[in-house]
């Protein structure tokens, strides 16, 4: 690796969305320093901007190939739509709290947010490993920090069990990639596939393939690495929660998708076989778990470690169209998890409990958020014609293809347990009456709250029925 | 004197399994703390031996290792402020004494 950078030749243009998140966090956290106390509500205003920003120059360079600053920095459609959808949910996020208390400092709150989100962006442009590390401490050191932000015990004490996990995680996906630096002499994704190939496989790389993916899984939350996920869906401050659900994976899923065709090429089978396990075991895990759930968010929590198990027959597969199905499914899953939780926020926000007692009544309190949650819930299952149809049909259809039959009857079989769980919320809202003497009057909700849960329900609907809007996009 | 590269592989081997073994044993907080620290050093270990004997003309290993270190303090910072702020609810930095959401 040559360290010497030439300033004059790197294309700045492939790094504009990220300089504008950089940016803007910068700007939120002088504004929590410099700022009024009661000018400090337009934050988080200032923040939806910088993502809208950010989205708006990523349109710009959207086919742009390009790697900067000696390969450390690469640009490529899989990076930038996997940055597009962190960018719109993370935008969703910050339109839904916009007027609700995020319990510390606006603009702390939401200039860790950005900082993760750049974190999370660099990841998935990442094509070194020390980038790769880097990147990734950026997108977990503020939301451990945004995890603790609530301050009570549940909070705390989720967080330190997200933080410890996560550090042990780190340190194993560290090592492994010591192991890759010493066999290769290389950092460089590209150049340790040049010097790998055609020499015969070494125990240390399969040992490295392994500390990786036991590093990465821990971030995308797969069995046997999730046990943070549920304690912190549930413990956390709902807006960090909802953040969260969405966004943060999209760099663990990319950055897979960039490292292990190319650095571990060699060991393909290997690692697709490990994937495969890995799938099997999170969706049953996270599929039989949900189903005795009673807390909303540990329930969406569980659910989200079995949809990780969908994402990753994506990986399994390990094909072009395997990983252009798991983002489209990635997408399809971030938005229907988001608008979950933004409507767990919703009430929460009028001082209902998050119990799935609690929803009892929903569909009479608010009509039209027990309609988006009922769809957020079908779309969970995958029941037409709703997106995640959609993209369950796209994900195992790939896996049938690349006669993985065994594992796309093994999906199609967690989605109909999954099915027990999902119903149970909407039973909750539409059939169960509060209980007597509980008066049911119409729930108030924000309006930023209420209209960013009204574009997921509409975005839910839309990748369902037209789903080519999207494929057309990332060129499935 | 000359190291072969073997024996600073199998010392950062060794202090990776101490501190993987503190990790799983220790039930305070900072201990655990303490033990990643170690495995995180064994990483660095590795990656300046390998920089030392593989590529001996580049410097890309013991950059990695610096950045690490960077890392590192930044992760222990956010590590015990996490662990003052739960300390404060808890009057604890026992693992047992955490018992919200099992582990």
């Amino acid at each position: 690796m040559n360290l010497t950078i030439n300033w004059s030749q790197v294309n700045w243009l492939a790094l504009t969305p990220e300089m504008i998140i950089l940016g803007f966090s910068i700007i939120v956290l002088l504004g929590e320093l410099f700022l009024s106390k009661t000018s400090k509500h337009m934050l988080g205003a200032v923040t939806l901007v910088g993502l809208v920003a950010s989205l708006v120059s990523l349109g710009y360079i959207w086919n742009l190939q390009a790697t900067e600053f000696n390969g450390m920095f690469s640009v490529d459609l899989t990076a930038n739509v996997l940055k597009a959808i962190l960018l719109v949910t993370t935008a969703l996020v910050v339109l839904g709290v916009l007027k609700v208390n995020v319990l510390m400092g606006e603009g702390e709150f939401f200039s860790l947010l950005l900082f993760s989100v750049l974190g999370t962006m660099f990841m998935a442009s990442s094509a070194d490993l020390i980038m790769l590390f880097i990147a990734l401490e950026l997108t977990v050191l503020p939301s451990y920090i945004l995890t603790a932000s609530k301050k009570t015990r549940q909070s705390t004490e989720a967080a330190l069990k997200y933080f410890l996990l996560g550090m042990i995680s780190s340190v194993i996906l560290l090592y492994g990639m010591t192991l890759l630096f010493g066999l290769t002499g290389e950092t460089n994704f590209a150049a340790i596939a040049g010097k790998l190939a055609g020499h015969p496989i070494q125990p240390a790389l399969v040992a490295s393939m392994l500390m990786i993916v036991v590093g990465l899984g821990f971030k995308i939350a797969a069995v046997p690495f999730h046990f943070w996920a549920p304690d912190v869906y549930e413990g956390s401050p709902i807006p960090v929660a909802s953040y969260l659900a969405a966004g943060p994976k999209a760099g663990g899923f990319a950055a897979i998708i960039h490292l292990f065709p190319l650095a571990f090429g060699v060991v393909a089978p290997a690692w697709a076989g490990v994937f495969a396990i890995l799938a099997v075991a999170s969706m049953v895990v996270g599929n039989l778990v949900a189903l005795s759930q009673t807390h909303v968010r540990r329930l969406l929590g569980y659910s989200a470690v079995a949809h990780t198990g969908y994402l990753l027959v994506g990986l399994a597969v390990a094909t072009k169209l395997g990983y252009a199905s798991l983002i489209f499914y990635f997408l399809v899953y971030s938005l229907a998890a988001l608008g979950a939780f933004l409507v767990v926020l919703a009430l929460a926000e009028r001082g209902f409990g998050e119990n799935l007692k609690d929803f009892a009544g929903f569909s009479r309190r608010a009509p039209m958020l027990a309609l988006a949650m009922a769809i957020f819930m079908f779309s969970l299952v995958g029941v037409p014609p709703f997106a995640g149809f959609m993209g369950k049909l796209y994900l195992f259809r790939e896996a049938v293809r690349s006669d993985l039959i065994w594992l796309a009857i093994v999906g199609v079989l967690n989605s109909v347990i999954s099915f027990g769980y999902y119903v149970t919320v909407i039973r909750q809202m539409y059939l169960v009456s509060p209980s007597e003497g509980e008066a049911v009057a119409r729930m108030q909700v924000s309006k930023p709250l209420f209209a960013s849960i009204m574009i997921i329900m509409a975005a839910v609907i839309v990748l369902g029925v037209y789903p080519n809007a999207f494929l057309s996009i990332i060129k499935l | 004197m000359n190291v072969p590269l073997e024996w600073w592989l199998i010392l950062s081997a060794v202090l990776f399994g101490i501190g993987l073994i503190g990790v799983l044993l220790r039930r305070n907080a900072v201990m655990i703390l303490l033990s990643v620290e170690l495995m995180l050093n064994a990483s660095n270990l590795n990656l300046v031996a390998f920089s030392r004997y593989i590529t001996p003309n580049l410097a890309s290993g013991q950059m990695f290792a610096l950045f690490v270190m960077a890392v590192a303090a930044a992760e222990v910072a956010v590590g015990l402020a996490i662990i003052l702020s739960i300390y404060r609810n808890v009057r604890s930095v026992d693992l047992d004494d955490f018992n919200i959401f099992r582990w």
